[in-house]
């Protein structure tokens, strides 16, 4: 296969599923398309899942810098992307970076930050750089943020609007993991400590090189976007939702898309590819009618793709 | 590069000729000069070498003649005006300018020209004409769309064949259509109109009154009298009984109203059994095989002597069954009026009657009579002629003992005289003697040429026995038991036997034909209880009839590129090969190949999307190896 740095990226998904995220298997693949693609990741699950334990073992076998907030009610913006702090040796303010300035950050429960906190958040996310007193700097490069949040928790929280849902290029669940896995799970214990232990398996330039890889290896047709049209304009038009898919929620569809079928060794992204991103890429994205807000919408999105014929010619 | 006009011309003249030509002969001479004269224009026109009859001139001469024959019109000339009309009409449209509206024109009044021939004639050579007159109607049709649109189009050599292969399949999709309408469509059990009887032929050969010498020659006719479907008979035994001449008048033999009431009946002999099938002529007599025993058919009258005939006279074919008897004499239970046998005119010359007394007082009895006379024919040295007949004021006189040389007439009506002379009851048959068998067709063709005259002659104990005094001219197997052979021959049964079966299946096909018709089938639907085979043979054949249309159809929604006829065929495959499993189209192949985990499926996926997704065609060599693939699935 001629697609660089594939292999690499496989044995960063064996070595996190197979060794240390057991039954993680969909979450690490997909947090690696979101690398890939160059999007963002939102990990929306119950506590004690292990969405941290992924999102700092990524980070140790991916050789990049890592930064962490943990999100509160009292966390200003300044915490998250630094701030000038007078420099009585130099006589002059020096600004000092925040977290935000790494390669991987994980922000922990964001739907706990205040909305202002929350936007300049998204804002770095989106830009992909931090204005601060005027001055513009520039993140680092690959950057990837995982966000977690609790669905389930209600009090004291401050939900993210759906146009900051529509900055995340995946939104994924974790699951409980299969009873046979989460047996050995508990047996084994934690498994913080080894976690810290893990050594770089790629380096930053690898990762740039298979994003490149990504954008310009690999083949899309318009078949496909097509489809991925197709797909969307049906999630407009269905009558429970009240507003669909935007098309950066199509154009990250399609990155991410690639990013599968490059994992899965192909020069071309093929109408599985699509279906099998849509639902993460897509499902969160969706706004539903008022009477119909019970409704989940992954399994709305699933049921959508149903009714859509795959282009086979 | 053919251009479309020059072939439209040219279809024009072959339509309009094609639509005259069976009328030709019934015409009158001025349409016949004025439409063979179109033709030579037309053909000049078409060479442009004379400029098409424009404006206001085709109508004129088509308004002038139309008057002229309308004024013939009354009620027993109908049809004749009628074709002179036509044929004008489609005359002057041959040599006007070439407009759409003009071809069509010629296309339509020939149709109804060949239709009109129908009227006057009855011949097989009517579907021939039809059939090839369709096909150039339908040629011309499709090129004149053609012409509409641009008049100086032109056609490559192979559009002009398709245009010629879609005229074809029009005109074989039309048969089967054709053949149906035949069959099913109402027709009455009588003719409508029945111009036969009055444009029937003057009969030459056979007629109801012998009397030799009014004309010096005979015409010698072919024309077909009957066909009998039959075995084969031996030749010398092919007499054909028409009307008996029982009276003598003047110098004519003739037919008088038989009053006598006995029964007669054949003497013994093998029965013959056949089916007649007479052309339409002018009277009613129906030729019989003699001796006929039994007529059956529709209508019919019988004569204590044997004469057939019709109740009601008219045309239309019809059809007989006869049952003859193999023999030659008539028995006669009862006696005859020997009076009425012997009646001879007044004024015969001395010559006749001397020779008649001198047979009387020679023989004892009328056989010995008889005997006498024969010796008498038999050692003059008559000769059989068709040409330079007796012709005097007294040619039966002329014939016995001057020129010895005549035609049947002559023998029969001199024979008869001397022996009703001599005292012996005799009487003339005409009808006709030979026929032509044609193995083909298992029949027997008489034409007209055939017809011939002899004598029966009453004797004690025997009842009416034939004897043909032909037989004694020195020349009479030459003259008339001709035996011909060879090639032409052999076509002219081949085609009377075309003429025969179109008479058999498509002229005589009446009302009562369609209902038996109608009748067979309605029973057989009812009987259909066919044997288990059969039944399956039935089923599988609609059924393959249904799968031939069931795929026409899929080809015809489903005709898309190679990709898409491959990649169809590949999923019917595998919903053949997995009914329990239904494909929706929501499923994505690599997904069917996930699910039939195959190495062929798996294989085919592969290929197939690597081009596909690509936006590449396939190439040949991946069809190739796709087709192979599916046959592993």
């Amino acid at each position: 296969m001629s697609l660089p740095k594939r292999a690499e990226m496989l044995n960063v998904i064996e070595t996190l599923a197979g060794r240390y995220l057991l039954g993680k298997m969909r979450a690490v693949r997909l947090s690696l398309i979101a690398l890939l693609s160059g999007g963002h990741i939102l990990l929306e699950d119950i506590p004690g899942l292990g969405k941290t334990t992924l999102a700092l073992a990524l980070s140790g076998v991916l050789g990049m810098t890592f930064g962490r907030l943990q999100c509160t009610s009292d966390l200003l913006p300044s915490d998250i992307t630094g701030l000038s702090i007078f420099s009585r040796e130099e006589g002059k303010f020096i600004f000092m970076q925040g977290p935000v300035f790494n390669n991987l950050v994980l922000v922990d429960e964001i739907n706990r930050a205040m909305p202002k906190t929350q936007s300049a958040m998204l804002e770095a996310m989106e830009e992909r750089r931090v204005t601060v007193e005027g001055v513009t700097y520039q993140l680092p490069s690959p950057f990837l943020v995982i966000a977690t949040q609790n669905p389930v928790e209600q009090v004291g929280t401050y939900p993210l609007p759906e146009s900051q849902l529509d900055r995340f290029l995946i939104c994924a669940g974790i699951g409980y993991p299969p009873e046979n896995v989460e047996k050995a799970i508990i047996k084994g214990g934690s498994i913080r400590d080894e976690i810290k232990r893990l050594t770089p398996l790629v380096s930053i330039e690898d990762i740039l090189e298979a994003r490149k890889a990504v954008r310009e290896k690999v083949y899309l047709s318009d078949k496909i976007v097509d489809y991925i049209f197709t797909i969307v304009a049906a999630t407009r038009s269905h009558p429970f939702i009240l507003s669909g898919i935007s098309t950066r929620g199509g154009i990250n569809m399609a990155d991410a898309a690639r990013a599968h079928a490059y994992l899965e060794g192909r020069e071309f992204v093929i109408p599985e590819d699509v279906k099998a991103v849509a639902v993460p890429t897509g499902a969160h994205r969706l706004i539903l009618g008022p009477e119909h807000e019970a409704l989940d919408k992954e399994e709305l999105l699933g049921a959508v793709l149903k009714n859509i014929d795959v282009p086979i010619v | 590069m053919v251009s479309v006009r020059a072939v439209l011309d040219l279809l024009a003249c072959v339509i309009a000729l094609l639509g005259a030509a069976p009328l030709f002969l019934y015409l009158d001479r001025p349409p016949q000069l004025l439409f063979l004269l179109a033709l030579v224009a037309a053909f000049f026109i078409e060479r442009k070498v004379v400029r098409p009859l424009s404006g206001f001139l085709p109508t004129a001469i088509s308004g002038a003649f139309f008057i002229f024959y309308a004024l013939q019109f009354s009620r027993d000339n109908l049809a004749q005006p009628a074709v002179n009309i036509l044929v004008i009409l489609l005359a002057v449209r041959l040599v006007c300018e070439r407009a759409p509206r003009n071809y069509l024109q010629v296309c339509a009044l020939s149709l109804f020209s060949l239709a009109a021939s129908s009227l006057f004639s009855l011949s097989a050579s009517f579907i021939v004409y039809l059939a090839l007159l369709i096909l150039c109607i339908a040629a011309s049709l499709v090129l004149l769309t053609f012409f509409t649109v641009d008049r100086d189009a032109s056609l490559t050599l192979g559009g002009l064949r398709r245009v010629v292969a879609t005229a074809a399949a029009m005109l074989a999709a039309s048969l089967p259509l054709m053949l149906l309408f035949f069959l099913v469509m109402p027709r009455p059990q009588f003719p409508l109109w029945d111009l036969r009887a009055t444009a029937a032929d003057k009969v030459a050969g056979f007629s109801d009154r012998v009397n030799p010498g009014a004309s010096s020659q005979v015409r010698d006719l072919r024309t077909p009298v009957l066909r009998a479907e039959g075995e084969r008979l031996p030749q010398a035994r092919l007499y054909w009984r028409g009307i008996v001449l029982n009276t003598l008048r003047e110098r004519a033999w003739v037919r008088t109203e038989v009053t006598e009431r006995h029964n007669v009946g054949s003497g013994g002999g093998a029965p013959v059994r056949q089916t007649v099938f007479p052309e339409p002529s002018a009277n009613n007599y129906l030729i019989v095989f003699d001796v006929p025993v039994s007529v059956s058919g529709p209508r019919l009258r019988q004569d204590p002597d044997l004469v057939f005939s019709r109740r009601r006279g008219g045309g239309g074919r019809i059809r007989y069954e006869t049952v003859s008897s193999l023999t030659d004499s008539i028995r006669v239970s009862g006696e005859i009026d020997r009076g009425f046998y012997l009646r001879i005119p007044d004024g015969l010359s001395p010559r006749i009657l001397s020779l008649g007394r001198r047979i009387a007082e020679q023989g004892g009895s009328d056989r010995e009579r008889l005997s006498l006379l024969e010796d008498h024919f038999a050692s003059t040295g008559f000769r059989y002629s068709m040409r330079d007949l007796p012709g005097s004021a007294d040619p039966i006189d002329e014939f016995l003992f001057e020129k010895k040389a005549g035609n049947c007439e002559f023998f029969a009506s001199s024979f008869a005289l001397l022996l009703r002379v001599s005292g012996v009851p005799s009487r003339l048959v005409a009808g006709y003697y030979g026929g032509d068998y044609n193995d083909l067709g298992g029949y027997y063709l008489v034409t007209e040429d055939m017809a011939h005259v002899w004598v029966e002659v009453y004797l004690q104990g025997s009842g009416w026995v034939r004897r043909d005094p032909s037989s004694f001219a020195v020349n009479f197997a030459g003259a008339r038991g001709r035996g011909s052979v060879g090639l032409y021959h052999r076509l002219r049964m081949l085609s009377d036997s075309f003429n025969y079966y179109w008479n058999l299946a498509v002229i005589t096909y009446d009302l009562d034909k369609q209902i038996r018709v109608f009748n067979k089938a309605n029973s057989a639907v009812r009987k259909l209880s066919l044997p288990f085979w059969e039944k399956e043979f039935s089923l599988s054949l609609s059924a393959a009839v249904l799968a031939t249309a069931a795929w026409y159809f899929i080809r015809r929604r489903r005709r898309g590129s190679r990709e898409e006829r491959i990649v169809r065929r590949f999923i019917r495959r595998l919903g053949r090969k997995y009914p329990r499993e239904p494909i929706s189209p929501s499923t994505g192949l690599n997904e069917l190949a996930d699910r039939f985990d195959e190495p062929a499926v798996r294989k085919f996926v592969e290929v197939y999307s690597g081009a596909v997704y690509r936006d590449r065609r396939l190439t040949d060599g991946e069809i190739a190896m796709l087709n192979g693939l599916l046959k592993r699935i």
